[in-house]
């Protein structure tokens, strides 16, 4: 009796083990399953996800592992580095291929193809088929118990659920960035067809009342006519420009000219240009005359300062006072362009410098809202900053600071797209 | 020269364009002859004998700069380049080749026609005796002296140099490189910022405001103009 009793609570007991033995299995597969869990949710890249889940299947299965994911031309590429080269010989891509295909767990230690040395996973995810992740164990350790082949399974399932998340992510991304240059696109479109559209008519008009003859116009007129005809035209070309250049410096990576120049000269020759626009404006230069040479792109720097002084004509009244002042300040060359005119609306201090913006109060003065846009491009590729603000007295003031010693060593620079 | 209507050649591939260059030169007493591809003007260039080159750098069946180049082994007729706007380097590569000058696209009449007028008087706008004179600036090439409004002004050798170089080429567009050569020999080419620490001085000595020079005038990255009397009239 005794030893029945013995022998019952003694299997009893053996029973408890093996059951407290399995669960405290499970409890570590389910604590390395959460583990993986967790760092695919916060990879960032097909590649991040390849590295945290091939090394936690390293350190749980004792295998290497490749992910192969099916591109859309049918083909496969495989993803995740280290051994890959070894395991790429010993994958089969027929085997991958009839998996995928199949979504059937194929190789080793399964009833397909048991013959074959590694083990093929379908990677399934929430919204189809993504790939197959191919197991290979090292040292020809046993076949997996069928406990391990699930958990082996649910590493499959949240690498998959994490290649989907990535591609969605990038799709997301795509379609983000698609959906601003579309704004863009249309907000240039717009901008290009009133702009362009309004001197057009104008010229037009102009032309063909010249051409019909000059029966109904009065002495005079068909001068004034062709006067509008040429300010149009004008105006018309530097919208052309500006368009132009801002395409050029978002082609790519701009080409700096880097070269001295005086401010003093760059400041006379658009002066120079841009006389007939300032009209009874009164311009006043503070340049010091020791000021150090700049070290730019003497071309781009003279259109940041053709656009900041044509701003400076355009948006304020006649008699108006505009001030160019430099100064150095430590190791900066600051340069700034004033105005005593109605300033810019408050708030806006930032989108001026964004392309296309145009206040609602300039809706009467022609433009396409990238003036500022280019010089600030243009001041970025030289490593500086420009910024606008107004001043307590009335008027804005275009402040736009140069590093001095990074601009001496610094020859070409990237332009932020 | 031909006595009264120099004869100009414009090649040009843009018909439109031609026929607006052909009006403008001939109701301001040139003659015009059209070509319409750089093969075809460099024809007519051996052929006529034109008094002026005008020729567009973005021509269908070869660079404009080729022209240049091709027209330059053999003559010595001024030409002037008509070119897009913001192609400095291009400009440049132009003026270097031999070309007397640019217009950039799209130009008024007047820019065109001083371009023309100074181009055709090329060999200086000073008179037989070797004197340059502008408004209230007058350099004495003979004598070596330059005034401001009858005060003589007194300029180191090297800005005495460049200045003549300038009025040698007085209206023309004049190169850094150029001046680099002209001034200091072949040795300081490429060495830009010289000149235009130099030039700072001589505007310093001759501009009554050289922030706003009149006689010495600024191509921002090319080089300098030296206001001459066939430039006057010009509206930008």
């Amino acid at each position: 009796m005794l030893l029945i009793v013995g022998l019952v609570i003694s299997s009893l007991a053996s029973g408890l083990r093996l059951q407290a033995h399995t669960a405290t299995l499970r409890e570590r597969r389910t604590a390395a399953l959460y583990a993986m869990a967790r760092e695919l949710a916060t990879a960032s890249s097909l590649d991040d996800i390849a590295k945290s889940s091939l090394s936690h299947l390293a350190k749980v299965f004792d295998a290497s592992g490749m992910i192969l994911l099916k591109r859309t031309d049918g083909t496969m590429r495989s993803l995740g580095a280290a051994g890959t080269a070894a395991l790429l010989e010993c994958a089969d891509s027929g085997i991958a291929d009839w998996v995928f295909t199949q979504q059937t767990i194929a190789g080793v230690g399964t009833d397909t193809l048991p013959a074959a040395n590694a083990i093929y996973l379908p990677l399934n995810g929430t919204l189809g088929k993504v790939g197959v992740l191919v197991v290979h164990r090292n040292n020809r350790r046993p076949p997996l118990v069928s406990e391990q082949q699930r958990l082996l399974e649910a590493f499959a399932n949240q690498i998959a659920v994490a290649v989907e998340r990535d591609e969605l992510r990038r799709a997301a991304h795509i379609s983000a960035y698609a959906a601003h240059e579309e704004r863009l696109r249309s907000s240039l479109l717009s901008s290009i067809s009133h702009d362009l559209r309004t001197p057009l008519a104008v010229i037009g008009g102009s032309a063909s009342s010249l051409l019909q003859g000059n029966s109904q116009l009065s002495e005079g007129a068909p001068r004034q006519v062709v006067q509008t005809i040429h300010d149009e035209t004008q105006r018309m070309t530097r919208m052309v420009n500006n368009i132009l250049d801002m395409t050029r410096l978002e082609a790519g990576p701009v080409q700096l000219d880097r070269q001295s120049y005086h401010l003093e000269e760059i400041v006379g020759a658009v002066l120079e240009r841009l006389k007939d626009q300032f009209g009874q404006r009164a311009v006043r230069i503070a340049i010091p005359r020791d000021l150090p040479m700049l070290h730019v792109d003497g071309v781009l720097f003279e259109k940041v300062l053709i656009n900041l002084l044509e701003n400076a004509a355009k948006y304020t009244p006649p008699h108006t006072h505009i001030e160019v002042v430099a100064s150095l300040q430590d190791r900066r060359i600051e340069i700034q362009v004033m105005d005593d005119g109605p300033g810019i609306p408050k708030g806006s201090e930032q989108q001026v410098f964004a392309k296309f913006y145009r206040g609602h109060a300039e809706e009467s003065v022609t433009g396409t809202g990238l003036g500022l846009a280019i010089c600030s491009a243009i001041i970025e590729a030289h490593r500086g900053r420009i910024w606008v603000e107004n001043r307590p007295e009335g008027g804005a003031i275009f402040s736009l600071v140069l590093p001095l010693e990074a601009a001496c060593k610094e020859h070409t620079k990237r332009v932020a797209p | 020269m031909t006595a009264e209507r120099p004869a100009v050649i414009v090649i040009e591939d843009e018909p439109r364009l031609r026929r607006v260059l052909r009006t403008t030169l001939e109701t301001n007493g040139f003659r015009c002859m059209e070509s319409e591809s750089a093969r075809r003007g460099l024809l007519d260039a051996r052929t006529l004998r034109p008094d002026l080159i005008l020729v567009d750098l973005g021509l269908p069946d070869c660079d404009g700069l080729q022209v240049i180049r091709a027209v330059r082994q053999w003559s010595t007729v001024p030409m002037i380049v008509l070119t897009a706007r913001s192609e400095e380097p291009t400009k440049i590569a132009a003026l270097d080749a031999g070309a007397d000058d640019y217009v950039t696209k799209p130009f008024t009449v007047g820019e065109l026609l001083a371009r023309l007028r100074v181009a055709l008087r090329r060999g200086g706008d000073y008179n037989p005796s070797g004197v340059f004179e502008i408004d209230t600036l007058r350099v004495d090439l003979a004598n070596r002296q330059v005034f401001i409004g009858g005060q003589e002004v007194h300029l180191t050798p090297i800005e005495y140099r460049l200045l003549t170089v300038l009025v040698k080429n007085a209206g023309r567009v004049v190169t850094y490189n150029h001046l680099l050569r002209h001034v200091w020999g072949p040795g300081k080419v490429e060495q830009h910022d010289f000149v235009r620490t130099y030039i700072a001085d001589l505007r310093r000595k001759l501009e009554a405001d050289p922030a706003r020079p009149v006689y010495l005038l600024t191509e921002v990255g090319i080089g300098y103009r030296l206001l001459a009397p066939a430039m006057k009239g010009v509206t930008n």
